[in-house]
């Protein structure tokens, strides 16, 4: 499509396809395209009379010379990563689990059900709100999983449609069944405050962070270095030569979509414990679809959830500063926007290269005179 | 029109066809120049193709399909006006197809017949068929030449593009040969015979091997008894059936497409149930195990297609070559899959198969269909301590190519392995195997050894008939 249209805008220029895959030159562009996202984003708001550059500058140090910057920014990106990674694994298998905000508020349900009406040892009931969230978060995704797997639905529309669902639930727990009957205000449509904390290391970085880092590495680890994680790309890649194989696909497509619920269920846990402390339709604002984007620019690579789970919370965080700054911070949804059109249209890019149609013209010339030399050389 | 794969075949018709712009050079047509610049040029002027991998949509009739993209179709018309209004002109091209179902209901054959009626009715006099009998049966195959000659008759020319020798032989009045991009040689079919057709397209020699026996056939290795199975809508594909397979025996399976040579190669890979009967290897009952539990105990299967079940296309050269081996050591050690001896052991496919790559992290997709099959070929053969299964492991390929599968299956057998080789093509049959056995509806319709085997019994048995004995 792209080369197409582009061909006809400059019929002088062609987009040739390049032979070789080169992983560096994705990044670059990828990375080319993040730029030309923030410098669009940048005009407009120069255009709109706000100072872009200022406004960056207040930015920058904000997130990263404050210790409030950091920590948010960090916390920020513990749900990302973990959304990110989610995606990710599911569609290692080809299935697209669009559904991680509705199982992040199932997971974090779970997680304020215990918390709750559970009493015992902090560490213990802390423990037990992780594995119930994360119980819940696949089972919540075990309903599109049977449905695909069994019955060839969809699971995009089924994961999809189910988000509503649990959000409407979550209102209906914070709203009505467990509302804070004793609170005012804001807080009057939510759960009670659960007393529970995780630690901070270096008293900026949450345990939520380090776990979601842990398991980005293990699960970098199971694809790259494990015979599960070698079946799970065969699978994805070509089903037929999996089955033909012997490889157990139909057990590993429930594994892969379970897992995938389990930490985003997670993700909704540790939202709720360091975050919001309170269970509302509130919770989460987005940060399951964040991490979808999250994924799609770590594009397969799962080491490279890290830097744009960052870079995802960054951008996120900047929308609370601009809002200080009396700016919407709807801005910042358009520019995840552009970053995910640039970046896309960036990937395809990399695998061409510009031909200046004269040129090729001239060059083939050349070699044909160069031949003919040759040629009369040997009679 | 002959030539190997990528001889350069399916380009020049492209060209004739309006699709792709020559860089230079002239077309003439009944003497004169012409020019295309696209498909619709191409029609106008009489020139009519059908395309290896049809051009239909699956979903409409046969007669929407007819009149997609044509200018003489009605802006507004009736499903049934349209069909009363192509049934004349199917009468006038001389081909049938009934106008009313669906392609997707159609057989691959009758599909091709819709793509020549699409052309014939849009007036072509020159009718190009790029590689027609790759998708048919050979029944269906000797329609598509029966037709061909009663469109000559009628005064139409038609291109007849292929790699099979004898098909070329058989239908054509002359005989074009393409290598690499070039014409090398135009024959009138008088002069021509398979040795110099071979010669020509392959630029040497290198053809007709004979494939002595090596070894003495021993014990019996895989035994299957009364075995039964159904296909995947539910219908009997196996009906009871037996067939024994000695230590380096090569036993080919003769028939028609879709009479149980599919399920019969997944019964004994482990890939599709028995529903009764037994599998057994070495005397050792494998019923009902899975297709890993039978690569374990050493049965390989080339499958009957390398894109869709024998590869990952995407995947790299690496991934492929263990799709077999990852469950074992060295590969697998404890919880974890080695990359370096599963590099070492692609590295050793990939020379021992004699597969043309520049290194193993290429994906096999960018491989030829020659190297994509002798990579299968060689990770089977590794896996076929006792069985191999081979399912068209020659189709699509050039000479070379399948000269390299065929006596690297022979070389397999000669170390005592049993080799059950399921073929459409007789000749590669006839060529290689130590027993033939013809399949009809699910069962074993006859059994000849290599020196009783007769080309018309044969014929005869894959066609229906009894045999009598």
């Amino acid at each position: 499509m792209i080369p197409n249209l582009f061909n006809a805008i400059f019929p002088k220029w062609k987009l040739q396809r390049r032979s070789d895959y080169s992983r560096v030159r994705g990044y670059i562009f990828k990375l080319l395209a993040v730029v030309l996202a923030l410098l669009i984003t940048a005009l407009a708001l120069k255009l709109a009379g706000k100072p872009p550059l200022e406004l960056a500058k207040i930015l920058i140090t904000t997130s990263f010379t404050t210790k409030f910057g950091r920590t948010q920014l960090l916390r920020l990106a513990t749900p990302l990563i973990l959304n990110g990674v989610a995606m990710l694994i599911a569609s290692r298998m080809q299935l697209f689990n669009l559904g991680l905000e509705g199982q992040l508020y199932i997971g974090a349900f779970a997680a304020v059900a215990v918390g709750l009406h559970m009493s015992g040892p902090p560490t213990l009931v802390i423990l037990l709100m992780a594995l119930a969230a994360m119980a819940a978060g696949a089972l919540y995704a075990l309903i599109p999983a049977v449905m695909r797997i069994k019955a060839g639905v969809s699971e995009i529309l089924t994961t999809l449609l189910l988000n509503p669902l649990a959000i409407q639930f979550a209102a209906y727990i914070g709203m009505d069944v467990w509302r804070d009957r004793s609170a005012v205000g804001g807080s009057a449509n939510t759960t009670p405050s659960i007393p529970y904390n995780l630690p901070t290391f270096f008293e900026e970085v949450n345990l939520g962070l380090i776990i979601a880092v842990v398991i980005v590495l293990v699960v970098w680890l199971v694809f790259t270095r494990t015979p599960w994680g070698y079946e799970v790309t065969a699978g994805g890649s070509n089903i037929g030569a999996a089955k033909y194989s012997g490889m157990p696909v139909i057990r590993n497509l429930f594994v892969v979509m379970l897992l995938s619920g389990a930490l985003s269920g997670l993700s909704g846990m540790t939202q709720l414990v360091e975050v919001t402390h309170r269970f509302s339709p509130r919770l989460s604002n987005n940060l399951g679809w964040m991490g979808v984007n999250v994924a799609i620019l770590a594009g397969g690579d799962t080491l490279a959830i890290l830097p744009w789970g960052i870079f995802m919370a960054l951008i996120l965080f900047s929308g609370t500063i601009l809002k200080t700054q009396g700016i919407l911070d709807e801005v910042v949804l358009a520019l995840t926007g552009l970053i995910l059109l640039l970046t896309s249209i960036g990937e395809v890019l990399a695998n061409y290269r510009l031909v200046n149609m004269d040129k090729l013209e001239e060059n083939a010339m050349k070699e044909i005179s160069r031949v003919d030399i040759e040629i009369e050389k040997i009679q | 029109m002959l030539g190997e794969n990528g001889a350069g075949k399916t380009t020049l018709m492209n060209i004739l066809s309006g699709l792709y712009h020559p860089d230079g050079g002239e077309i003439l047509i009944d003497g004169k120049q012409v020019n295309f610049t696209n498909p619709q040029d191409a029609i106008q002027l009489g020139i009519g193709m059908v395309h290896q991998h049809f051009r239909l949509v699956n979903n409409l009739t046969v007669a929407e399909n007819i009149y997609l993209g044509w200018s003489e179709t009605p802006r507004i018309i009736s499903p049934k006006k349209l069909c009363d209004a192509i049934e004349p002109l199917m009468a006038e091209s001389g081909f049938y197809c009934d106008p009313n179902k669906r392609i997707e209901d159609l057989s691959v054959g009758e599909q091709q017949r819709v793509e020549i009626i699409k052309a014939l009715v849009r007036g072509a006099k020159i009718l190009i068929l790029d590689e027609p009998t790759s998708v048919l049966t050979p029944q269906e195959a000797d329609e598509l030449f029966r037709n061909l000659r009663t469109m000559t008759e009628s005064g139409r020319s038609v291109i007849f593009i292929s790699h099979k020798l004898d098909e070329v032989l058989s239908v054509s009045d002359r005989i074009t040969i393409l290598r690499n991009g070039q014409n090398v040689i135009t024959l009138p079919r008088a002069e021509s015979d398979t040795r110099i057709l071979a010669k020509h397209m392959v630029g040497d020699e290198s053809f007709d091997k004979k494939f002595a026996h090596g070894v003495e056939i021993g014990d019996p290795v895989l035994e299957l008894a009364g075995v039964t199975a159904i296909d995947d809508h539910g219908l009997l594909a196996l009906n009871d059936i037996d067939l024994l397979i000695r230590e380096g025996e090569l036993i080919g399976v003769a028939g028609v497409s879709g009479n149980g040579q599919r399920e019969l190669a997944e019964v004994i890979a482990g890939l599709r149930p028995i529903k009764s009967g037994q599998l057994l290897i070495n005397g050792e009952d494998w019923t009902g195990r899975s297709a890993a539990e039978l690569a374990a105990v050493g049965v390989g299967h080339i499958p009957e297609d390398r894109n869709k079940t024998g590869l990952m296309p995407n995947l790299p050269i690496l991934e492929n070559a263990i799709l077999r081996e990852y469950r074992n050591p060295p590969i697998r050690k404890g919880p974890w899959l080695r990359k370096g001896p599963a590099a070492e052991f692609a590295r050793r496919l990939v020379q021992d198969g004699d597969v043309r790559t520049p290194n193993i992290s290429v994906a096999v997709r960018v491989l030829s269909g020659g190297n994509q099959q002798k990579l299968i070929t060689q990770r089977e053969i590794d896996v076929a301590t006792r069985v191999l299964v081979a399912m068209h492991p020659t189709r699509g390929l050039d000479i070379a190519a399948t000269e390299a599968v065929r006596s690297a299956l022979i070389r397999h057998r000669d170390h005592g392995v049993a080799v059950l080789l399921i073929s459409e093509d007789l000749d590669e049959i006839l060529s290689v195997s130590d027993r033939i056995v013809v399949m009809y509806e699910g069962s074993v319709s006859g059994s000849f050894t290599s020196v009783e085997a007769n080309r018309d019994e044969i014929g005869l048995l894959m066609g229906g008939s009894k045999q009598d004995i």
